[in-house]
């Protein structure tokens, strides 16, 4: 596997995210800048509020900063609009979310290829197939969400963030909706799979012992972000 | 990713989200108003085309010639001899209505003798004896045969082959007529037809002053020729030309209004339908709000989002446009059917721009109603994926009712091929809907005032709540409902009381049973006649066909009332020593018209429409010679007795040297039945006319002409139970999580099911209370103001209507939500 840790998979710099809120305006980001290196794993942690999601929609270009430039997969972000920004999702960006998010209507192996299907990829099936066998779902294939446990729906949410071979990959509390006991499983799952396609991992959490995990930990205090040994 | 590749990739995943979401409900409901939309506006679009086509296509064939020629007396010999010379082809036919025996039964029959030229133009198919259907040209009934319409053998319980009476000679009827395109309609088109040869009524005396013949000579050939003939001839007053168009006017009139009854109706289940999708389709947007969402977050362009539920709703349309022209096609058949008899036979097939009318309703539903919520759903955030929080922003609300109301005028003004109308329709009718609405909301608020802090029980309690969740959306529902069944109680009511109340209203031994054209010569014997079937009668009333042509030296067609009804036609005038039973002198003196001479007597509302007064002179023409009468009184009549009434009544000295038929009415109990039998074989030229006949005929027109608009009715129900199902669907989620707790907190499953067997059964009363105070306020006024007829209450609509509409909402309302009170409560809670 060739070295790639010298190529900026994502940069930010000097992010101002400004809402209105009722009257007054309410800075939620307050000039926060970060690089991130491909393959590095680095977890925002903070208090809920401190602006963390707020961040990760910003650096995964789901929304766009008041102040300041964000380079994704060495994009810049500014100036793009919605669609434009889709079509560099659409190449190597993936997400998983706290609620897991799948398609109730799909069953477990319908929901991997979604993302495949959408890039056009032939034998998406074929491949979704391959993933859930990876996350140990083999047997639940034509299973429909609600016929999973919570640790099993955000396992088939992992084959399909990893399902476009993405090459950044951004995780919002990925275990928070689980107990430890499976919280820890799809951890360890979530770093093998990252470790195997060296993927870059941009999570925020609240788990101190899943950020410990990490190559990198950033704190996010008050719309202030800042590097933690 | 190709752009093909890309299209087909969408089309698959709307394909695949689409195929679990038909269990959701919201699809569902969006198919099914679909197909009910497509349904009635289908069904009417190629129902009222093929009338039309009928009507103008065949125009020529009803006319059945290029030019008629009408009288009220036979034909001139002279235009036979003008019409043979110029070349022309050319068929004579007269009708009138009289009665056919056959042993004991007996029916009032449409009879039309025709000559060996009939028919010209046009088609008839008769089936003869052999069983074969045959189209002829020129070749009638031979003399003592008769050709009837299938109903008059039903009516007189004979077959094809067997023997009937008609005018005391004996036919033997040899063939079945099923289609005479010439028939033409009036009101005799309700008896079944019988055509005999010219031959056999030349001449006869039941074409008498009195027997309401019309004598037609149809001619056909070159248009020159056919001008050329109409200069040369001259034509009296009783006399006139026939040409495209006049033929059916009145039954095309009558048709069209019965046509734009049903559009309107048609029109209520669409609106009905439509509301429905745009409640299913905003829920179902809002449901799929995470979804595009999602797909965004996977680098789907926002067309593509679009593009995904675009064609869900495309493909959808589609599959409800096809059911619903197959339904349309069963609902119009059902239409010809309820309307039998009252409209052509035989009518051609619908074009493919009917249909193309038709079934447009589905994707002006969609466009319209569907499309305007889905809209939203490519401008959502991928954000939204990590804040809930974040919707996309609605169309403006102007611009989705402007999208609303104008597809549904471009619907209507397809429909009844009238853009003012439509215009008008949908401004007045959305301004009434409008002003209802808010103050059935007003009433529900004003309701929940009153219960606000009252101990009611429990399921009442949710019940309640649940209406009075959105004033709007109940208000909606219950003006829904009550419209619709208002609607069908006036029309259920009119049917029955219009006939009813008047048959109530005459004395039990009225006359029913009029004799008309008794020649001077058989008046005394049929008298004796029938006081030896011990039947009492009114006095014999001389018969003059007559037209009014000047008044005060002055001539009628110059005069403003040229175009009124009396004018141009024959009235039929009488001369009476004593004032007839049921007339009422209102002005002057009937002593001095009776005594005359030169005197008239005019019936005081027609002297009101014409200017008349005492001291007039009006002139009359009568078999070629005019007269001068002197008004000297007015009399007012009682149209309802059933005796013979007469506009003009003169005095006898004017009518001395006319020739005359006499008229007069008798009530025929019915053990008298058959009297009536050996009346009609013992007077042949006598037509007698059967009241109870006719009023059983007006029942069976009206009794078919509300049946067809309330089948549509049913539809503008079907269409209000989508709403309310819609409404429903939307606040299943809330539902869910009340029930869930509401069962954490004890509540039994039967509990659950009570409140909302209590909610739509309050819906329902409140509804069917609405409707029939509705109802009672129209008829009242209608009856009381307009009609003059007794009002009577709805009665028992009051006890049936209120429970059956509860429980006509309550099925399919609980069944929709059983999975409230089915989905175990934890499920619920955790699915948040």
């Amino acid at each position: 596997m060739p070295d790639n840790t010298d190529i900026t998979s994502l940069s930010a710099d000097h992010l101002v995210k400004t809402v209105r809120s009722g009257e007054e305006p309410l800075t939620i980001l307050k000039g926060v800048s970060l690089h991130i290196k491909r393959g590095e794993s680095v977890a925002i942690v903070g208090a809920s509020g401190s602006g963390k999601s707020t961040l990760l929609g910003i650096l995964a270009g789901l929304d766009l900063p008041s102040e300041g430039e964000v380079t994704l997969l060495e994009q810049p972000m500014r100036g793009l609009d919605e669609d434009q920004r889709a079509a560099i999702r659409a190449g190597g960006v993936a997400f998983v979310f706290q609620n897991f998010h799948l398609l109730q209507g799909l069953t477990a192996l319908e929901n991997v290829m979604l993302p495949l299907e959408i890039v056009g990829k032939k034998n998406a099936d074929k491949e979704a197939t391959g993933l859930l066998h990876s996350v140990g779902l083999a047997d639940r294939l034509a299973h429909y969400p609600s016929q999973l446990s919570g640790g099993e729906q955000q396992r088939v949410a992992l084959a399909r963030a990893f399902a476009g071979q993405p090459e950044i990959l951004f995780a919002d509390e990925p275990t928070g909706n689980l107990d430890r006991a499976t919280g820890e499983q799809v951890e360890s799952l979530l770093f093998r799979l990252n470790e195997e396609s060296s993927t870059t991992l941009v999570l925020v959490t609240h788990d101190d012992r899943l950020a410990q995990r990490c190559d990198r930990r950033l704190k996010m205090t008050d719309g202030v972000l800042e590097e933690i040994a | 990713m190709t752009n093909t590749a890309g299209r087909f990739t969408e089309l698959r995943l709307a394909l695949r989200l689409m195929s679990r979401e038909l269990r959701s409900g919201e699809l569902t409901l969006i198919f099914l108003a679909l197909v009910l939309a497509v349904t009635v506006t289908t069904a009417i679009a190629i129902f009222s085309q093929r009338l039309d086509l009928a009507m103008q296509s065949s125009a020529n064939d009803m006319l059945g010639a290029d030019l008629r020629v009408r009288s009220t007396t036979p034909l001139e010999e002279e235009w036979l001899v003008e019409a043979d010379e110029l070349g022309l082809e050319r068929a004579r036919t007269l009708t009138f209505p009289s009665v056919v025996v056959a042993g004991e039964q007996m029916t009032l029959s449409a009879v039309k003798a025709v000559d060996d030229g009939y028919p010209l133009r046009g088609e008839l198919l008769v089936r003869g004896i052999d069983d074969e259907v045959v189209s002829l040209r020129s070749s009638g009934p031979e003399p003592g045969e008769a050709w009837v319409e299938a109903r008059l053998l039903s009516l007189l319980n004979i077959g094809l082959g067997d023997e009937a009476d008609l005018g005391g000679k004996t036919y033997r009827i040899t063939g079945l007529i099923e289609k005479e395109s010439d028939r033409g309609g009036n009101f005799y088109t309700l008896s079944p037809r019988i055509m005999v040869h010219w031959s056999e009524l030349e001449g006869s005396p039941m074409l008498g002053p009195g027997s309401r013949v019309r004598y037609r000579l149809m001619l056909s050939g070159d248009g020159g020729l056919l001008e050329q003939f109409q200069s040369s001839v001259e034509l009296k007053a009783n006399q006139s030309f026939e040409s495209l168009g006049d033929g059916n006017r009145q039954m095309a009139a009558s048709l069209d209004r019965a046509r734009r009854y049903l559009g309107l109706a048609a029109i209520l289940a669409v609106v009905l339908s439509c509301v429905a999708v745009a409640v299913s389709a905003r829920r179902y947007a809002e449901r799929h709000f995470d979804i595009s969402a999602l797909m965004r977050t996977f680098g789907l362009p926002r067309a593509s989002v679009l593009r995904i539920f675009l064609a869900q709703l495309l493909l959808l349309g589609g599959a409800a446009t096809l059911l619903g022209a197959l339904f349309a096609y069963i609902l119009q058949l059902g239409l010809l059917q309820v309307l039998s008899g009252l409209i052509p036979e035989g009518l051609p097939p619908a074009t493919p721009s009917a249909w193309a009318l038709g079934l447009s309703a589905g994707l002006l539903g969609l466009f319209g109603f569907g499309v305007p919520h889905l809209l939203p759903l490519s401008s959502i955030s991928p954000l939204r994926v990590l804040r809930r929080d974040l919707v996309p922003v609605p169309l403006k609300g102007w611009l989705i009712y402007a999208l609303a109301l104008g597809s549904l005028t471009i619907l209507l003004s397809l429909l009844t091929q009238d853009v003012m109308l439509s215009s008008g329709l949908m401004i007045g009718g959305a301004a009434t809907l409008l002003i209802l609405l808010l103050l059935l909301r007003g009433g529900l608020r004003l309701a929940g005032r009153l219960l606000r802090n009252r101990r009611l029980p429990l399921s009442l309690r949710f019940a309640w709540q649940h209406l009075s969740r959105s004033h709007t959306a109940t208000a909606g529902q219950l003006l829904a409902f009550a419209m619709t069944l208002m609607v069908m109680l006036i029309i259920g009511m009119l049917r029955t009381d219009l006939l009813a109340d008047w048959q109530r209203s005459m004395p039990d031994n009225a006359p029913n049973i009029f004799a008309l054209n008794i020649q001077p010569f058989e008046r005394d014997a049929f008298s004796e006649s029938l006081t030896n079937h011990t039947i009492e009668t009114q006095a014999l009333y001389p018969m003059i066909p007559m037209r009014l042509v000047k008044v005060n030296g002055t001539a009628v067609s110059e005069m403003e009332i040229a175009e009124d009804r009396s004018i141009n036609r024959d009235l039929i005038t009488s001369t009476a020593e004593t004032l007839p039973d049921n007339n009422e002198v209102v002005g002057g003196d009937w002593a001095q018209t009776a005594a005359g001479p030169g005197q008239v007597s005019v019936e005081h509302e027609l002297a009101e429409r014409l200017g008349l007064g005492l001291g007039d002179v009006l002139t009359f023409r009568a078999a070629g010679v005019d007269l001068d009468a002197e008004i000297t009184s007015l009399r007012r009549l009682d149209w309802t007795a059933m005796t013979p009434n007469f506009f003009m009544m003169l005095s006898p000295d004017l009518t001395e040297e006319l020739p005359m038929g006499y008229m007069t009415s008798f009530h025929l109990a019915d053990e008298h039945e058959g009297a009536l039998v050996s009346l009609i074989r013992k007077y042949p030229g006598i037509t007698f006319i059967d009241t109870r006949a006719i009023l059983s005929q007006v029942q069976t027109l009206l009794q078919r002409l509300t049946t067809a608009v309330e089948l549509i009715l049913v539809f503008v129900l079907l269409g209000a139970v989508l709403v309310m199902l819609s409404v429903l669907l939307t606040s299943t989620r809330e539902r869910l999580t009340e029930g869930a707790v509401l069962r954490t907190l004890g509540a039994a499953r039967k509990q659950l099911r009570q409140a909302q067997w209590v909610e739509f059964a309050l819906l329902g009363v409140l509804s069917a209370v609405l409707a029939l105070i509705g109802a009672e306020l129209v008829t009242a006024g209608l009856y009381i103001g307009l009609l003059d007829i007794p009002y009577s209450s709805l009665g028992w609509a009051w006890l049936w209507l209120p429970p059956a509409t509860a429980l006509g909402l309550a099925i399919p309302g609980s069944l929709m939500l059983r999975r409230v009170s089915r989905v175990p409560p934890l499920t619920v809670l955790r699915e948040g």
